[in-house]
């Protein structure tokens, strides 16, 4: 019931058994899950020593950002030049049943659906929150949009809302993708951005980093102190943009879920999500998840985060506070972490190595709400060649991580059962995993 | 002990946060005898060596207080005028928290404040409530400026002195936060059942105006008293609280 408030929702076609898509538009607000957790989020903190980290947001982001970060507002209005960006570049996005792979797999009477965001036109769900940060970024007046990138696809999408929004754009990405992952870097640089490899000579921290190992591969952390101690060199021209684990990412992330309920058929049994910092998980599921914890729906649906056993902080790092970035620049939040000094091994899905995840899916998985599972990148890329070679997309290497999940869950699924996933994005530029996993040349 | 009813009304109350014995005893002590006529309520804090939730300023009254610990209470006996609250965090006192409510009740503390309770100790909010009641004080919780809105109606159940809500990220530092949407939220869940009290870089006669004209009950004063005492002594404190006050009562 409390869709319509937000949607101007018309169903076009329920097709027989297919009942594959229905068209809703882009939602009029994104979805805070902070009011209806069962438990506060814990508050974010400064360092015992040196200046307050949280003094320094204001330096660093811009001011609407803050403001969400802290807002108390279930539902966050979206401007209308947002919206009308989301129609732009392909939202709502749609969500489709996975036929031919729940075929594939041999499944009785057990549905599979999934969201696709790699319609986009940077190939991923992250455009959603880079539009809305850009925005807000030239509403301070800022010139520059500065941030951090590993697979790419933050980059691209941070390339992309820059170019739509006549911004500059710098992006710090982190050198193991910078050598394996040239096609999004050169992407990126087609729309007007410039890109360094992270550790770079651009900063103090990069400097110190090679000055021990000249081929550091880098780390996202690494990558966002890099990203901040270049905005704070020029803080009146220049704001950073940070793509997943804070809380205003993955409230802008929540059109993705907001569309999906207004999508979907049939309610999911099972809804499954990869986790990087949490911004894909948290923008398809909490919008149910929040139906779920005020009791509205989604009553029995259980839901699934999956990382890669590179970077396993939700099943094997602590709950704790600990800084989003390496050289502890911002203030510490608390969250399943690695550690920020976490240096994970370059693994094909990039955008899955970050040290911690978002404080609001911590706390989720903390209070078992959310399950967490780990995968290896071989698995988890055979997973992802079933599904091409059934459903004709190629996923990119994180959204490989739910598919394997949803494979795992379905094969043990009882009849009856409907399961949900996020395609996060596209693999059509990570054809150098699909070659080195799978033995293709 | 004039005693100001802490009760949902027109009329806002203008609470002074202080640390115990800080900057050392005998100007506390001052502090507190020469602004007793201007304040309704004063919040005492516990000095602790881990003042994790508070921003730059309280956590330099916290390490600077000439008295450490829970003996730093023992000035707050007879010489205080007005209601007062203790603050402290419960991650200091968890393992004898009887020990910590004794003490505030002998020295004729109102209530109770602790600010990492529902963040770090949640599963201890009907112990704290209890214990509080055994010791004849009142309890009080803070919010932050993003709390889950059915916890807040629990926390109503209760019947608190009042509750608090951080309009910033911590104590004295101002972020662009849109203050005036989030106590209008948290009002409007919290009615005239209890008492809001706000905090959190408030620093400036417009800043309690704004407050007061979207009802709060009370705004509490902490980081702007302290640096105007450090940049010109305990009567340019005064005048500042002066200012807040007249803003609260014209």
């Amino acid at each position: 019931m409390w869709c319509r408030v937000w949607f101007k929702a018309s169903r076009i076609f329920k097709e027989g058994s297919r009942r594959v898509i229905s068209m809703v538009s882009v939602p009029s607000h994104w979805y805070n899950i902070a009011a209806d957790l069962p438990v506060p989020l814990p508050p974010v903190r400064d360092p015992d020593t040196g200046p307050s980290r949280i003094e320094l947001l204001t330096k660093i982001l811009p001011s609407m950002l803050i403001d969400q970060e802290f807002s108390g507002e279930r539902w966050i209005p979206i401007p209308d030049e947002v919206r009308r960006m989301y129609e732009k570049v392909g939202r709502p996005t749609p969500y489709r049943r996975a036929e031919n792979l729940e075929r594939a797999l041999g499944l009785r009477d057990v549905h599979i659906y999934y969201k696709f965001e790699g319609i986009l036109p940077s190939g991923s769900h992250k455009l959603n929150t880079a539009l809305a940060q850009a925005y807000y970024a030239k509403q301070d007046g800022a010139e520059e949009v500065v941030t951090e990138t590993s697979a790419g696809q933050w980059g691209l999408a941070t390339s992309i809302a820059a170019a739509l929004f006549g911004m500059k754009c710098t992006i710090f990405m982190t050198r193991a993708s910078y050598k394996s992952k040239p096609q999004r870097r050169i992407l990126m640089q087609v729309l007007g951005a410039t890109v360094h490899p992270s550790p770079s000579d651009l900063t103090e921290i990069g400097r110190k980093l090679l000055e021990k190992d000249r081929e550091h591969p880098g780390s996202l952390g690494i990558a966002i102190s890099e990203a901040v101690e270049y905005v704070l060199k020029e803080p009146e021209k220049r704001r950073y943009l940070p793509g997943s684990v804070m809380e205003f990412v993955l409230i802008h992330q929540t059109v993705i879920g907001l569309e999906a309920i207004e999508q979907m058929p049939e309610q999911p049994d099972i809804v499954i999500a990869c986790v990087g910092g949490g911004s894909n998980f948290g923008g398809f599921t909490y919008p149910m998840i929040g139906m779920k914890l005020r009791e509205e729906g989604f009553e029995k649906t259980r839901f699934i985060a999956v990382e890669s056993k590179a970077a396993p902080k939700l099943t094997s790092g602590r709950y704790m506070y600990d800084h989003p970035d390496t050289s502890g620049i911002l203030p510490l939040i608390k969250m399943y972490t690695l550690g920020k000094d976490f240096v994970p091994p370059p693994i094909h899905a990039a955008g899955l190595r970050y040290h911690g995840a978002a404080p609001s899916l911590s706390i989720l998985v903390k209070l078992g709400i959310v399950e967490a599972v780990a995968y290896e990148q071989e698995e988890v890329m055979r997973a992802a060649q079933l599904f091409a070679r059934c459903e004709g997309i190629i996923p990119a290497p994180e959204s490989a991580h739910a598919i394997k999940a949803v494979i795992d869950v379905a094969k043990k699924a009882s009849p009856g059962t409907v399961i949900a996933f996020n395609l996060s994005g596209h693999g059509l530029l990570d054809t150098d995993a699909y070659s080195r996993v799978l033995g293709i040349q | 002990m004039v005693h100001v009813p802490m009760t949902v009304s027109s009329c806002t109350k203008l609470i002074l946060y202080l640390t115990a014995t800080y900057p050392n005893t005998t100007t506390f002590l001052n502090i507190i005898e020469t602004v007793s006529h201007i304040v309704d309520m004063f919040e005492i804090g516990v000095p602790t060596t881990n003042p994790k939730y508070d921003g730059p300023t309280i956590r330099m009254t916290h390490r600077t207080a000439e008295v450490k610990g829970l003996n730093a209470l023992d000035i707050l006996r007879g010489n205080m005028s007005r209601d007062f609250i203790i603050m402290a965090y419960m991650e200091d006192h968890v393992d004898k928290l009887d020990i910590f409510l004794r003490k505030c009740a002998e020295i004729g503390a109102k209530g109770v404040l602790m600010p990492d309770l529902l963040f770090d100790y949640y599963d201890m909010v009907d112990k704290f409530v209890n214990e509080c009641r055994r010791f004849g004080l009142e309890p009080c919780f803070f919010i932050s400026s993003k709390f889950p809105y059915r916890e807040v109606e629990r926390l109503v159940t209760y019947r608190p002195l009042f509750i608090y809500l951080g309009l910033q990220a911590c104590s004295g530092v101002r972020l662009p936060i849109f203050i005036e949407r989030n106590v209008k939220i948290y009002k409007s869940i919290i009615g005239d059942r209890c008492p809001l009290v706000v905090g959190f870089a408030i620093k400036s006669p417009d800043d309690v105006r704004l407050l007061k004209k979207i009802g709060v009950d009370g705004v509490v004063i902490g980081s702007a008293f302290i640096k105007e005492i450090a940049r010109c002594g305990v009567e340019c404190g005064l005048k500042l609280l002066e200012s807040l006050k007249r803003a609260l009562v014209e």
